[in-house]
C-alpha cells in the first residue's frame, strides 16, 4: 500500500489514487509542498502556534477524509489550499481577536525599533476581522493571483481588489491608532 | 507610518508565519497517524423501495448457488459445512436478499455477532456510525469490478477507486447499508466478538461535580454559526459583507446594535437579510437574533454587552449566514442569490457562473456570459416577455436526455444546460426547473419599482 513513493516522480494522479486507497505516505507527499505555507497562513490568520497547528491538522484530516470529492487529481494543490483556508478561518473565528504577543522577538539591541514596529503591526493586524486577515494573507503572504483569491473567498475578482484596498486602509488606520497608544 | 507600508506588511507576514520546523515536523508526523479513511457514505439507503425490486430481479436472473435450498425464505443454513466466508452458507438468509447486487458477484459473506464489530473484521473500512448497533449483522463483499446498482440521484457520476470493493452490511431487522470503494485489506473472519459496553461509568472517569452546578453558557456563545441550519451543512459568511465593515460603534442595547448592523448592510449587493430577524435567546449580557426560512435558521446575529465600551454598551459580535440561495426569495435586486461550486467543492468564479436576484423574486443566471432567467410566477403573468426568451420557464420540467451536466452545484441544485443552449436546468431531487435563455443575453426591465 505504501509503495507509491518508490516511483521516481509519481504524478499527482497516482499519488491521489494511492492516497484514496489509504496510503498515508502518498498523502504526505501530496501535502508536503504546501505544509509550510499552510502552517504560516494558519499562524497569521489564527494568531497562535497552537491554533495554527490545530487548523492545519484539521485541514489535513478533512482533505484526507474528503479525497473522494476531488474530481481532478491534478487540482489537488488548490483543493488542499481550500481546506487550509477554511480551517484557518474557522480557527480565527473560534479564537476571536486574542493573539499571542510576539515579545520574544523584541530583541533589546538595535532591533528594538523594528521589533516595536512589528508589535504595533501585529496589534493592528489582529484588530482586523478574520476575513480581512485571511484576505491580506492570501494576497500578500501567499501572493495568490486575484482569480484564485476570489475563488477561495467566493467573491468576484473586482471585489477582491476593492476588499484588499479597504482592508489595507483599515490596517493603516489601526496601525496609526496603535502607534498613538 | 512609511510609504512602504505594504512592504512592511509583507515582511511582517513572513515573520509571523515563522519557520517553525518542529511544528512542521510534528504535522508531517501527524499525516502518518491519520485515522483510516472513511468508507464513502451510504448512497443507497434512500433507494430502499427500489432495492426490493432490484433484488427480486437479481434473484430471478442470477444463477442459484449450488447449495441453496429450494426456498428463499428458509432459515439461515448452518455455516458448519462451509468454508469461512463462503456465501453459499447464507443462501437462504433473508438478509442476503436485502443486498441490491447480483448474488453471482458475491465473493465473501460472513456473520458478525454485533454490527458494531465491523472494524474488527474490516479494519480499513473506516468509520460508519450507522453500524454502531448491537444487532448481529450479515456482511457481504462483492468481487472486484462489480458494478454499482443504479441510482436515481442527479449528482455527478461516481468514480470507483481501483482495488476497492462494494460491501453490503445488513444488521438483523434493519435496512441494508451499502458502501462503495471500501478498502478490505486486513480482512479477517477470525474475530472474537466484542462484549457489551459498560453499563456503569469507567473507574477512570472523573467523579460527578459536587456543589452547585454552574449554569452552562448557551451554545451560541461559541459563535453565530453554531445555530445555523444550512442545507449543505455549512455556513457561508454573508456574501460581500463582513462584520468588521459595520456595527463597530457600541450601541445602547442589543437590539440597537442589530438595527445599526442591518442599516449598514449594503442593500444593493449584499445577500444578507435586512429584515425578518427575531430575538431567539438572551442572557444578561447577550442576545441572539435569528432569521429563518423554510423552518430552518438561515442567518444569525449575536450582540453582546461590551463593558470595555462603557456601561450599557452593546455591539455585534457574531454574524453568520447560509449560502444566499437558502435565505429565501426576498433578496435585493443584484444580490448574489447562489454560490456555485465545482465537484471539488471549490467556488466557481462569478465570471463563470453568477446567480443574482432580480425584482419580484426573479432570478438571473449568467453562465459564461449567457443570460438565463427564472420567474417563480411563471406562466401568463410572468415578469419576462416570452418573445425575448428562447424557452418557456417551468417549475417541473423534464430534464432532456442529452442535457449537458456542468457538474456545478449550489445548495443541492445541480446545473445542466440544454444542448441547444435554449435553457438551463436546475435539478434538486426529483424537481427540475427550466430557466429560459434570454435572446441577446441582455434584458432591460421596466417593471421594477
Amino acid at each position: 500500500m505504501e509503495a507509491a513513493l518508490e516511483q521516481s516522480t509519481p504524478s499527482l494522479t497516482s499519488l491521489v489514487d494511492a492516497a484514496r486507497r489509504g496510503d498515508r505516505a502518498a498523502f504526505g507527499a501530496l501535502v508536503e509542498p504546501d505544509l509550510a505555507a499552510a502552517f504560516g497562513t494558519a499562524r497569521i490568520v489564527a494568531g497562535s502556534q497552537a491554533d495554527a497547528s490545530d487548523a492545519v491538522q484539521e485541514a489535513l484530516l478533512s482533505a484526507w477524509q474528503g479525497l473522494d470529492s476531488l474530481r481532478d487529481p491534478e487540482r489537488f494543490r488548490p483543493w488542499f489550499r481550500q481546506h487550509v483556508v477554511r480551517a484557518a478561518l474557522k480557527a480565527a473565528k473560534r479564537r476571536g481577536r486574542v493573539v499571542e504577543l510576539d515579545l520574544a522577538a523584541a530583541s533589546p539591541d538595535g532591533e528594538l525599533d523594528r521589533a516595536l514596529d512589528r508589535r504595533t503591526l501585529a496589534r493592528a493586524f489582529d484588530r482586523l476581522d478574520a476575513r480581512d486577515r485571511l484576505l491580506l494573507t492570501l494576497h500578500h503572504f501567499w501572493e495568490l493571483p486575484v482569480a484564485e483569491t476570489a475563488a477561495h473567498l467566493g467573491i468576484p475578482e473586482g471585489t477582491v481588489k476593492s476588499r484588499v484596498h479597504y482592508a489595507m486602509d483599515r490596517l493603516r488606520a489601526a496601525f496609526e491608532a496603535e502607534e498613538r497608544r | 507610518m512609511s510609504d512602504d507600508f505594504e512592504d512592511q506588511l509583507k515582511r511582517w507576514l513572513r515573520h509571523r508565519a515563522g519557520d517553525d520546523r518542529a511544528a512542521l515536523q510534528s504535522l508531517a508526523g501527524n499525516v502518518a497517524a491519520l485515522p483510516p479513511r472513511r468508507a464513502r457514505p451510504n448512497r443507497l439507503v434512500p433507494l430502499a423501495a427500489g432495492i426490493a425490486v432490484l433484488v427480486g430481479v437479481a434473484w430471478l436472473l442470477g444463477p442459484r448457488l449450488a447449495t441453496v435450498t429450494n426456498t428463499t425464505t428458509a432459515p439461515p443454513t448452518s455455516a458448519a459445512s462451509f468454508r469461512p466466508g463462503d456465501p453459499a452458507a447464507f443462501a437462504g438468509d433473508p438478509r442476503l436478499g436485502q443486498c441490491p447486487l447480483l448474488r453471482d458477484d458475491i465473493e465473501t459473506a460472513f456473520e458478525m455477532a454485533h454490527a458494531r464489530d465491523y472494524k474488527l473484521y474490516l479494519p480499513n473500512m473506516g468509520t460508519s456510525p450507522e453500524l454502531d448497533v448491537d444487532a448481529s449483522a450479515l456482511a457481504v463483499i462483492y468481487r472486484v469490478g462489480t458494478p454499482e446498482p443504479p441510482t436515481t440521484g442527479v449528482g455527478p457520476a461516481s468514480t470507483r477507486i481501483p482495488g476497492t470493493r462494494i460491501v453490503c452490511v445488513v444488521p438483523t431487522g434493519q435496512p441494508p447499508n451499502v458502501y462503495v470503494d471500501v478498502d478490505i485489506t486486513g480482512l479477517t473472519l477470525d474475530v472474537v466478538p466484542s462484549s457489551p459496553g459498560p453499563a456503569t461509568p469507567l473507574a477512570s472517569e472523573p467523579p460527578p461535580p459536587s456543589g452547585p452546578t454552574p449554569t452552562p453558557a448557551p451554545a451560541w456563545y461559541a459563535g453565530a454559526e453554531v445555530l445555523l441550519e444550512c442545507q449543505d451543512g455549512q455556513g457561508y459568511f454573508g456574501y460581500g459583507w463582513q462584520p468588521g465593515d459595520v456595527g463597530t460603534s457600541p450601541m445602547s442595547s442589543g437590539q440597537r446594535a442589530l438595527a445599526n448592523l442591518l442599516d449598514r448592510v449594503d442593500a444593493t449587493t449584499s445577500s444578507f437579510p435586512t429584515t425578518g430577524f427575531r430575538l431567539a435567546d438572551s442572557t444578561a449580557d447577550g442576545e441572539v437574533y435569528t432569521y429563518t426560512d423554510a423552518g430552518a435558521v438561515r442567518a444569525v446575529v449575536i450582540t453582546r454587552a461590551d463593558a470595555a465600551d462603557g456601561p450599557g454598551s452593546w455591539r455585534v459580535t457574531g454574524v453568520a449566514a447560509c449560502e444566499p440561495g437558502e435565505l429565501g426569495p426576498d433578496l435585493p435586486v443584484g444580490a448574489v442569490a447562489g454560490i456555485w461550486r465545482d465537484p471539488t467543492g471549490a467556488i466557481v468564479p462569478s465570471d463563470v457562473v453568477s446567480e443574482t436576484a432580480d425584482c419580484y423574486h426573479d432570478r438571473m443566471l449568467r453562465i459564461d456570459g449567457r443570460l438565463f432567467v427564472w420567474d417563480p410566477s411563471f406562466g401568463p403573468n410572468q415578469s419576462y416577455d416570452a418573445t425575448q426568451l428562447d424557452a418557456t420557464i417551468a417549475a417541473d420540467a423534464q430534464l432532456p436526455r442529452d442535457a449537458v451536466d456542468t457538474h456545478y452545484e449550489s445548495s443541492g441544485r445541480y446545473l445542466f444546460l440544454a444542448r441547444d443552449g435554449s435553457a438551463a436546468y436546475l435539478v434538486r431531487g426529483d424537481r427540475t426547473e427550466r430557466w429560459a435563455h434570454v435572446k441577446g443575453d441582455d434584458y432591460q426591465r421596466t417593471d421594477c419599482n
